[in-house]
C-alpha cells in the first residue's frame, strides 16, 4: 500500500489505512523521536501516540502534499512535549542556558579556527560526536534532527517548532558549537 | 561538506540508536481499538447525558414535584424585600409602577403576598415569590398563586409580572390588591358581589385592582392611599428607598415520603379504558385546609388551560354520593405532606380524589372521621368553585 493509498483509506476510517501508515512512518519516526529523546521506548510511545493523533486529524491533513514532514513536525513536538511533563527538557535547558550557549555561539561561529569538523570522520572521532549529540538539549537536538534527519529547511524546521527561523538558526549554530566544543579536546595536535 | 557531514553524523547516530526495524502496529492497533472503546463510551455517556436532560425536562414540565424543587433554586433570585409595616421592594423589579397602600383600615395587616415576575410560561409557577401567612408550605404555592392572579384577573397570565397583595383584619375582613401592567382592553370598574367590592383602574401604566370585604367608602380610601414604592428597573437597592430585612420569602418544601403524592400521575392506581383527568389532594386542619389539584397532563397543566373547577365538581358530586366507595388506606403516611403548620393547629386527615373519565376514586386517611374530612373538603371545594366563577 502506497502513502496515498494509506491516507485515502485512513480518511475513511479504515484501520488498514492507519496500518500502511504504520509500516511507512514507524521507522523514521522512531529515529527521529529518539534522537530527540534519546530513549527507544520514549520514542516508540512518542510514535505511536502521535500515529493515533495523525489518525484523528487526517481529515485536516492536504493528501497533495507529503506526509512525512506533516507528520515529523506532530512527533517532534510530541517527543519536546513528552521530555517538557518528564522536566528533562527544563533540566536540559537550563544546563544549556548555563553555558550561554546560544548568545555566545553565534560569535564563536564567525571566528576562523580550523573546523574540527573535517576531522570527525575517523572513527573514534564519529563515536566522540555522538556523544556529543547526546549532550545537547532537546530543543537543539529537535533542531539537528528535523533539519539533518528529516532534511527540513530552516524554514520547515521554524515553521514545524513554532520558533522563529533565526532561533533555529542560532540553536544550529549552538548545537554545533557545542559540538565543535566537545570535539575541540580530539582535535590533532 | 560540513552540512553533509553533520548529515551523516545524525543519520549514523539514528542507526546506531535504532538498528533494528520498529514495530509499532501492535502497540497502534491496542491503543486504536481502546480510543474506540472510549468513543464508543463517551458516545453512549452523551447520549446518555442528552437522554437525562429530556427526561428532565419532561419531568419538570410534568411533576409539581420536581417543579417546587426547582422553585427552590428560581427563589433565590425571584424575591421580596421589606418588612412589618414597609413596603415591600421586589427582584426582579416588575416592568410597571408598583403601589402599595398608604392607609389600610384599622386592623388590617398584611397577609399574604405573591410576585410573579413574569418569566417563561413553562416554568413562572415555580418560580413565584411567595411570602406571608396562611401559605402553608407544602402545598403547591405557585399553582394555588396563580388561581389567585385568576381570581384577581381574567387576563392572568403565567408569563406576564403580576403581583398580589393580601391584607386581612382579625374578624375575617379581607383586602386584596393586585398589580400587573396595562393591557389595551383594560377598562376601570366598580364590581359588587354579594360579599366582595371589586375596583379596577389604571394609574401610570398599571392595572390595579382592589377587592375586599369592605365598604366602597373605605375601599376608595385605600384606593386613594395608595404610593408608589418601586418604579420599573429599580431593584432592591436601586433608590425604592425602602431596604429592610427579607420576607418570609419561601416556596413549597417536600416532605419525602409523601412526595409521590405531588406528582401528575393517579394517586390511587390505574383504571383501565378510562382516561384519567386529573387530582385533587385536600389536607384538612383544626383551621383550615390546603389543596393542590391539577388536571392530568393530558389537558395540560401548564399551558393555560387550567380546569380545575370540572375536577372539583366532580369531586363533589362523589364525596356526597353514599355509594362512592372510600378507599382508607393508601401507601402514604399520616402526616401532612409540608409538614407541621402551626398556624393551622393540628393536621386532620387527608382526601385524595383521582378523576377519571367515568368515576372518581377517593381515599380519605388521617385521625379525624371519614365523614368530617368529606365534608370539609366539599365545603372547601364549594369555596373554590364560588371564587373562580365569573
Amino acid at each position: 500500500m502506497d502513502e496515498r493509498e494509506a491516507i485515502r483509506r485512513a480518511k475513511r476510517h479504515d484501520p488498514a489505512g492507519l496500518e500502511g501508515l504504520v509500516q511507512l512512518q514507524q521507522q523514521q519516526a522512531v529515529r527521529l523521536a529518539t534522537l530527540i529523546t534519546r530513549d527507544r521506548q520514549t520514542a516508540e510511545d512518542v510514535v505511536s501516540e502521535c500515529l493515533l493523533v495523525a489518525d484523528e486529524r487526517i481529515h485536516q491533513f492536504d493528501e497533495q502534499r507529503p506526509f512525512r514532514p506533516w507528520f515529523h513536525r506532530i512527533v517532534a513536538n510530541a517527543a519536546l512535549k513528552t521530555l517538557s511533563r518528564q522536566g528533562r527538557l527544563a533540566s536540559l535547558e537550563n544546563l544549556a542556558n548555563d553555558d550561554g550557549t546560544i548568545e555566545r555561539v553565534l560569535g564563536r561561529l564567525v571566528d576562523s579556527a580550523p573546523d574540527p569538523l573535517e576531522v570527525a570522520e575517523q572513527t573514534e572521532v564519529r563515536a566522540a560526536v555522538q556523544a556529543a549529540l547526546a549532550a545537547l538539549s532537546p530543543k537543539q537536538r529537535a533542531v539537528l534532527a528535523l533539519r539533518y534527519y528529516s532534511d527540513f529547511s530552516e524554514a520547515e524546521t521554524a515553521a514545524a517548532l513554532g520558533i522563529p527561523r533565526g532561533t533555529v538558526k542560532s540553536r544550529l549554530a549552538a548545537g554545533i558549537e557545542r559540538l565543535r566544543a566537545l570535539l575541540a579536546d580530539l582535535r590533532p595536535r | 561538506m560540513k552540512t553533509q557531514l553533520i548529515r551523516e553524523i545524525v543519520e549514523e547516530e539514528a542507526s546506531r540508536l535504532i538498528p533494528d526495524e520498529a514495530n509499532l502496529w501492535p502497540v497502534v492497533s491496542t491503543r486504536l481499538a481502546a480510543r474506540e472503546r472510549r468513543w464508543v463510551i463517551g458516545r453512549v455517556v452523551r447520549r446518555g447525558v442528552i437522554v437525562a436532560l429530556l427526561v428532565f425536562i419532561i419531568a419538570l414540565l410534568t411533576s409539581r414535584q420536581l417543579q417546587v424543587a426547582v422553585a427552590g433554586v428560581l427563589a433565590q433570585v425571584v424575591g421580596a424585600r421589606g418588612g412589618p409595616g414597609q413596603p415591600t421592594v421586589f427582584t426582579p423589579s416588575p416592568p410597571f409602577v408598583v403601589r402599595q397602600p398608604g392607609y389600610l383600615p384599622p386592623g388590617f395587616k398584611q397577609g399574604r403576598m405573591i410576585y410573579n415576575p413574569g418569566f417563561d410560561p413553562q416554568t413562572i409557577p415555580t418560580a413565584m415569590a411567595l411570602s406571608g401567612n396562611p401559605t402553608p408550605s407544602g402545598t403547591a404555592p405557585a399553582y394555588e398563586a396563580f388561581t389567585l392572579f385568576e381570581a384577581m384577573d381574567k387576563n392572568a397570565d403565567p408569563s406576564r409580572a403580576a403581583l398580589l397583595f393580601i391584607y386581612r383584619a382579625e374578624e375575617g375582613s379581607e383586602l386584596w390588591l393586585y398589580e400587573r401592567a396595562t393591557l389595551p382592553d383594560d377598562k376601570a370598574v366598580l364590581e359588587v358581589d354579594e360579599q366582595w367590592l371589586m375596583l379596577t383602574w389604571i394609574e401610570d401604566g398599571t392595572w390595579l385592582v382592589l377587592r375586599g370585604t369592605l365598604g366602597r367608602e373605605e375601599i376608595m380610601r385605600v384606593a386613594e392611599g395608595l404610593v408608589v414604592t418601586q418604579r420599573p428597573g429599580a431593584g432592591e437597592t436601586g433608590g425604592s428607598g425602602f431596604p429592610g430585612p427579607m420576607m418570609d420569602v419561601r416556596v413549597a418544601t417536600m416532605n419525602p415520603t409523601n412526595a409521590s403524592i405531588w406528582t401528575g400521575d393517579p394517586k390511587l392506581g390505574q383504571v383501565p379504558n378510562q382516561i384519567y383527568h386529573g387530582h385533587v389532594v385536600v389536607e384538612v386542619w383544626d383551621k383550615g385546609e390546603t389543596m393542590f389539584a391539577g388536571p392530568s397532563d393530558e389537558n395540560g397543566i401548564f399551558a393555560g388551560g387550567l380546569k380545575d373547577a370540572d375536577l372539583f365538581k366532580r369531586v363533589i358530586e362523589a364525596l356526597q354520593d353514599p355509594q362512592t366507595p372510600i378507599i382508607t388506606v393508601t401507601p402514604w403516611t399520616d402526616d401532612p405532606i409540608g409538614g407541621p403548620q402551626p398556624n393551622l393547629g393540628r393536621y386532620r386527615g387527608r382526601v385524595i380524589a383521582d378523576v377519571w373519565e367515568k368515576q372518581v376514586n377517593i381515599a380519605i386517611t388521617g385521625p379525624e372521621a371519614t365523614s368530617v374530612l368529606a365534608q370539609r373538603t366539599v365545603q372547601r371545594l364549594q369555596s373554590e368553585l364560588k371564587w373562580q366563577s365569573p
